[in-house]
């Protein structure tokens, strides 16, 4: 089957590294604040 | 020997996972949420323990899904780990309703963020379906007469019975050519086709056929040849006035 390349539709014209960079910071916020709430309250 | 070959399950129709490094990552974020689902086990808290295990087994799906690559992987990924924080949030951590959607929204778009541009395969698009086959409209009709011309030689007044068969053939054969005519003609041609039906389903019974039977036979015969002649003329009648009004038209605005 074929594969498409897809292009950002969130936050377009952003530089690859950069989202790569925000998107990293956003999931270790949002998924590690919560576990580290949830194992220290 | 033959038994030490072990047979692996097909796995060439399974979606191929390929993993990049991106999608590698998905897993790694959720390694304090394994240690909270133990710090949950340990302490007793089943609610908190129910919230760490739904977000890490809802996180691990979507790391798995985004890995296929198949159609809308991505899209759909981003969201389950979006519902994955919001649950951690939520349930395990306590954290209220608001802080939690806030955080689920921000997971959903972090995966985004590291993931939309990753290629997907295309979606699958059904074939289009095969084109209807082509209903003859005079089938139920051409059935009716082949029936009638099988049965006619062994009946009595078999030659005129084969020549109202004959020439209602040709009026099907006429008709096939020019279905426009069809609805006109419908009527006439069921009405001698029902009516020699009959007379051949009582002569197959063995009635004794009346001496007006061969007049009515070639009465049939020449009906239908009148009807051809019709359906021919009124075609003819069509192009000489087709033909009339090319020319007047040539007339007026030629040179």
């Amino acid at each position: 089957m074929e594969i498409q390349p897809r292009s950002s539709a969130l936050l377009p014209g952003l530089p690859l590294p950069l989202r790569i960079a925000i998107g990293f910071g956003l999931l270790s916020l949002c998924l590690w604040l919560p576990a580290f709430v949830a194992i220290f309250r | 020997m033959e038994k030490s070959r072990r047979r692996w399950p097909d796995i060439s129709s399974r979606p191929v996972a390929r993993f990049g490094w991106r999608v590698w990552l998905l897993p790694m974020f959720l390694w304090p949420l394994a240690i909270d689902v133990v710090t949950e086990i340990i302490r007793g808290r089943p609610l908190r323990l129910v919230g760490g295990v739904l977000a890490l087994y809802l996180a691990w799906k979507a790391a798995a899904l985004l890995a296929t690559r198949s159609a809308g992987a991505n899209r759909r990924g981003a969201a389950l780990v979006g519902v994955a924080a919001g649950l951690t949030a939520g349930l395990a951590a306590g954290m209220g309703p608001l802080i939690s959607v806030a955080l689920g929204f921000g997971a959903w778009a972090g995966t985004r963020l590291l993931t939309e541009d990753l290629p997907e395969e295309a979606p699958v698009v059904p074939p289009a379906p095969p084109p209807a086959p082509e209903v003859d409209p005079l089938a139920p009709q051409r059935v009716q007469l082949q029936r009638i011309a099988d049965a006619a030689p062994a009946l009595p007044h078999a030659a005129e019975m084969e020549g109202a068969v004959s020439a209602l053939r040709d009026v099907l054969d006429e008709l096939a050519l020019r279905p426009a005519r069809l609805p006109d003609a419908r009527r006439h041609l069921n009405l001698q086709l029902d009516g020699l039906s009959r007379i051949v389903d009582r002569l197959e019974a063995g009635a004794t056929p009346p001496e007006t039977l061969p007049a009515l036979l070639g009465e049939i015969a020449a009906s239908a040849r009148r009807l051809r002649a019709e359906l021919n003329s009124a075609e003819s009648e069509a192009l000489d006035i087709q033909v009339k009004v090319l020319a007047e038209r040539l007339r007026q605005e030629g040179p």
